[in-house]
């Protein structure tokens, strides 16, 4: 133990320590220093040395200062947590975790350390840690509510949620009366609820809920809660009885909908691709009667409208409702007509009579400026919107002439009316032709420079269109001036901005900036992730157990987001271009003014607060210092004055990686993680495994594709020959392998060899233009001898299933799986079976 | 047909190249950059008229400050158009009201233009109680017929049947 300090001695570290928290980094090492001449052995100033020394940037120094602290106090808690800290900083959460651990054996009294442990036992989701931090603090402190609250949640989230129960009980036996009413007391009774539904407690909840009625404030939510359990406990009599009284108070919920559906065994016929004819003729009959029966109490509830046009196949009634319901959209001008049909598109009579009606509606207008077989005048803009439904109408069913010529129709109508050339740019954009989405974008905004949507789109679009130097003039319009382009994006979390940025300099070949975009949006999640630690304290004033459950089963899959999953397969691509030295298909539009990486010592930023604590002219460097350090005020844009300059504006670090395998691996496993069933993701998995002879891998992921995709799968048979193929050729593949792959083969081909499957494949499918791709791919790699044939099959673009974009990515492989002539051969064929698309317009050098 | 969701707006330079699609589609002469960056200074009034939100009319009048014929200022409409589908419905009307009344708060005493001979407007024109001053040969330098009429309407603060008359200033 070290010797007891004297009061002045206190006094000094005490000082240190509010230097330390009020952010004067350099007055506090000084101060430190000084008072370590004095005191070199002691270990509270050695610890706040090593912080100070890590804030000032110098972070290699820190963990040294760090290590030889404890080399010396092996027994120091506070030694422990300093490094624990330490490893907190620089996001090791596992090494900190470990420190604070040791922290606590040698101060068992602390209920900081264990707080501080338990944080990070929660973000790491070590949630039997977790349960014996929050246990022990709960013995230090049991009057502490955000300790029970703590043990609780774990418990849930640990699947003990009988456990979980009876700590709530606990817990509400030891809370004061007073605490247990108004909204705390609403939501550990809706919890509790939750907890009771979820062990599979139902007449226990559901007498709960009536018996507490009167102190429940979330009402609508409780009541759907009693609905809900009747249905768990199959009284569908009663939760119907339930839903309907809800519908009474909002008749527009889809949801309530559905719940009445359930408890009349109806599948929810509203999800995409639903078969609308596997629905019995028992259950359209109870729909039909339902549905006249709610339209003729709530005549203007337009999703009491919508619903029938999903399930009535009575040709004549589906005519007539559709009817109805698109004079209403069409009288009032509202937009949104189309996307609330779309779903109707998977029937062909429906699709049919969509096109009679407008038609019909369209002329008996343009004649008489009625609705047909009505008399009431309609206003001029419904041609106008029976104009633009046409032209959705005929993108969907892809016949491009017709559709812009209802737009254009519409144009010349009401040349004003922006929304038609949003519709036109996404015309354009379904046929590749990426310039011109651009442009009727940029129309539209020029239109009304104030509309933020408009601004977005044409941005997107400029970046698409391989504008990198466009888009950022465009978004400078609605963004804070004095903040550079990248610091922008990076603060405010604008994901599409990023994968578009990259995306445009991956097309481009600059993968420097590509994964330097990327990385950017990999980053706002891990922020997200980090949002976490401040929420426990915060629920614990509200009790608002229900949503905090919530918000952690949604933390839990954070990395499920599309945006995050589009962004990594990009990451992946970006690597594996990289390391395959990918042929290059496009430039930039315009050139990007040359900025050379500057030569700034990273140390230069903090200089900033040198001597200025005391001026108040520090104070915007004391945020900039906050920003860099708490990641939850990353929201808050800091001033101009505290932007730190961009010392890698070209993304070069990210190119210097030894081996690009090793983050596309990492890469590839969180994808497999979180989004298991994702084709590309697994398509991709098979390139990054081969190339590092991790066949086993690449098997998982081709039985993965056998799975998603069925045996006659492009992808399947693509990855799974190229997997037999390489294996089979590679003298290090271990025989245990080889036997697998060619069980499975056999499997497949029936014990025919790989090439006469492979022509048997393509013939099968001769209609089918990814799979006469793969066959042609595959042909060439089994047997070269046959590139011609290979060739013709690739070249062959008629038929089904073609898509610009894929094909666009298979033009780019071709240089490398094949040659550059059959790639540019390729090209033409593209260039000729999808005219209107940019990508394959001939070069100009 | 009665006028439903039209409501007048101003013009600003965030929409202000709605205004230049609306005139290019309706009006036979095309107006240079100047002309419209002068319309957003003071000394002219411009109001659009908006159907359902979409802009479908508009009137552009220039501010003429009192001169020796004249001791109040008038108003000079240099564009009125309403698109074509969207004519006959009072919105034309509508634009014309709104003068009126700008007028009146402002005391100006008198709206003039000039129309193109042989111009339905003329006819239209008149419905709306102005009236033709003059006739002035080869007004129009790029179209024909290059002749055209002036025409006016004085503008009585106090006699006026109307019941919008904004009386603040
Ligand atoms: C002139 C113009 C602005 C009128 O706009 P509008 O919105 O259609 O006119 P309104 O609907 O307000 O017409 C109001 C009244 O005039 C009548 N009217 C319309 N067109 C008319 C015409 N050509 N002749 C006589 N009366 C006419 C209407 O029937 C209506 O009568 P009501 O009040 O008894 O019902 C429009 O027709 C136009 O843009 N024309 C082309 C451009 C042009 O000539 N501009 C003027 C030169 S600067």
């Amino acid at each position: 133990m070290a010797p007891t300090l004297s009061s002045k001695d206190q006094n000094a570290l005490k000082n240190i320590a509010k230097l330390f928290d009020d952010k004067k980094y350099k007055k506090g090492l000084k101060t430190c220093e000084t008072f370590l001449k004095t005191h070199p052995e002691n270990v509270d100033a050695l610890c706040f040395k090593a912080l100070l020394v890590y804030h000032l940037e110098k972070r290699d120094e820190a963990f040294d200062l760090a290590k030889n602290i404890i080399k010396s106090n092996m027994s120091s808690s506070v030694a422990w947590h300093t490094y624990g800290f330490l490893y907190r900083s620089d996001k090791n959460y596992a090494e900190a975790s470990k420190c604070f651990k040791n922290a606590h054996k040698f101060n068992k009294e602390s209920t900081q350390i264990l707080r501080d442990l338990s944080n990070i036992q929660l973000y790491q989701r070590d949630l039997q840690g977790l349960k014996e931090t929050y246990t022990a603090l709960l013995q230090l402190g049991a009057t502490q509510k955000a300790y029970w609250v703590g043990l609780i949640i774990t418990n849930h989230l640990m699947g003990n949620k009988k456990t979980a129960l009876h700590v709530l009980d606990e817990f509400l036996n030891v809370m004061e009366e007073k605490e247990k009413t108004g909204l705390k007391g609403s939501e550990l009774t809706l919890y509790r609820c939750m907890l009771l539904t979820e062990l599979g407690e139902y007449d226990k909840a559901i007498e709960m809920l009536v018996k507490e009625e009167k102190n429940i404030l979330d009402k609508l939510w409780a009541k759907q809660k009693h609905g809900e359990i009747l249905i768990l406990k199959n009284n569908k009599q009663d939760a119907e009885k339930i839903f309907r009284e809800l519908l009474k108070l909002n008749s527009d919920n889809l949801t309530i909908h559905k719940k009445i559906w359930e408890c009349r065994g109806i599948p929810d016929f509203t999800k995409d691709n639903f078969d609308h004819s596997t629905l019995t003729e028992e259950q359209i009959k109870f729909l039909t009667s339902f549905y006249k029966d709610l339209n003729n109490t709530y005549p203007k509830s337009l999703l009491i409208q919508k619903v029938p046009l999903m399930f009535t196949q009575d040709r004549e009634q589906f005519t007539q409702f559709l009817s109805k319901y698109i004079n209403h959209f069409l009288a009032k001008g509202i937009p949104s007509l189309f996307n609330n049909l779309k779903g109707l598109y998977n029937n062909a009579t429906k699709v049919e009579i969509i096109e009679n009606t407008f038609k019909a509606t369209l002329e008996s207008l343009e004649k008489k400026s009625t609705f047909p077989n009505q008399e009431e005048q309609q206003s001029p803009s419904s041609v106008l919107w029976t104009l633009y439904y046409l032209a959705q109408h005929f993108d969907k069913l892809n016949n491009y002439e017709q559709s812009l010529s209802y737009i254009d129709q519409g144009i010349k109508h009401t040349p004003t009316c922006l929304d038609l050339y949003i519709i036109k740019a996404k015309l354009f954009k379904h046929q590749g032709n990426i310039s011109g989405a651009f442009q009727e974008y940029n129309r539209a905004r020029q239109l009304d420079l104030a509309d933020r949507y408009l601004n977005t789109k044409t941005v997107k679009y400029a970046l698409r269109n391989d504008d990198p130097v466009t888009a950022e003039e465009i978004y400078s319009l609605i963004k804070d001036e004095s903040q550079p382009l990248w610091y922008n994006i990076g603060e405010f979390q604008v994901m599409w901005y990023e994968k578009e940025l990259g995306s445009a300099y991956l097309r481009a070949g600059n993968y420097g900036k590509a994964l330097k975009a990327f990385y950017l949006v990999d980053k706002h999640f891990t922020e997200f992730m980090e949002d976490q630690f401040d929420f426990h304290n915060h629920i614990t004033k509200k009790m608002t157990l229900r949503s905090y459950i919530e918000f952690l089963r949604w933390e839990d899959g954070v990395f499920q987001n599309k945006p995050f999953t589009d962004s990594a397969k990009l990451l992946v691509q970006s690597y594996l271009h990289l390391k395959n030295n990918s042929h290059v298909l496009n430039k930039l539009k315009r050139e990007e003014p040359i900025v050379a990486t500057p030569v700034v010592s990273t140390t230069a930023s903090s200089a900033d607060d040198d001597d200025e604590d005391d001026k108040p002219a520090a104070n915007t460097n004391k945020k900039a210092a906050a920003n860099k350090n708490k990641s939850e005020t990353a929201a808050t844009p800091a001033p101009s004055a505290a932007i730190p300059p961009d010392t890698d504006p070209n993304g070069e670090k990210y190119l210097k990686e030894e081996n690009y395998l090793v983050p596309a691996t990492k890469f590839i496993e969180q994808l497999l993680k979180f989004t298991p069933t994702d084709v590309q993701v697994h398509a991709l998995a098979c390139q990054v495994f081969l190339q590092e002879k991790k066949y086993l891998l690449v098997l998982k992921s081709v039985l993965k594709l056998k799975e998603l995709g069925g045996v006659e799968g492009p992808l399947y048979h693509q990855y799974l020959i190229t997997l037999l193929h390489t294996a089979q050729a590679d003298k290090e593949c271990s025989e245990l392998i080889l036997k697998a792959l060619e069980k499975e083969k056999n499997a497949l081909t029936g014990g025919a060899s790989l090439a006469e499957y492979n022509q048997q494949f393509a013939n099968k499918h001769k209609d089918s233009v990814p799979h006469k791709y793969v066959a042609g791919l595959m042909m060439n790699l089994i047997s070269p001898a046959d590139k011609s044939k290979a060739t013709e099959l690739i070249l062959d673009l008629q038929g089904s299933g073609a898509h610009w974009e894929q094909s666009f990515n298979n033009y780019q492989s071709l240089h490398s799986a094949f040659d550059s002539t059959v790639a540019e051969q390729y090209r033409q064929q593209c260039e000729k079976r999808f005219p209107r698309a940019n990508c394959f317009a001939p070069k100009q050098e | 047909m009665a006028v439903k969701n039209v409501e007048l707006g101003d013009l600003t330079n965030k929409n202000i190249n709605q205004l230049k699609l609306l005139n290019s589609t309706i009006l036979p002469i095309s107006y240079d950059e100047k002309f419209y960056l002068n319309l957003l200074t003071n000394g002219f009034m411009t109001k659009l008229a908006f159907f359902n939100d979409v802009v479908v009319g508009a009137v552009s009048c220039r501010i003429d400050p009192p001169s020796d014929g004249c001791e109040t200022s008038s108003l000079y409409i240099m564009t009125l158009g309403v698109l074509a589908p969207y004519r006959n419905l009072g919105i034309g009307k509508k634009l014309i009201e709104h003068l009126d009344t700008y007028c009146k708060s402002n005391k100006f005493s008198k709206i003039f233009l000039h129309v193109q001979v042989g111009s339905e407007a003329i006819e239209w024109y008149k419905k709306q109680n102005f009236q033709t001053e003059s006739l002035i040969t080869n007004y129009y330098r790029h179209i024909e017929p290059a002749d055209c009429y002036s025409m006016s309407k004085t503008i009585t603060p106090t006699t006026t049947t109307e019941t919008n008359t904004t009386t603040s200033k």
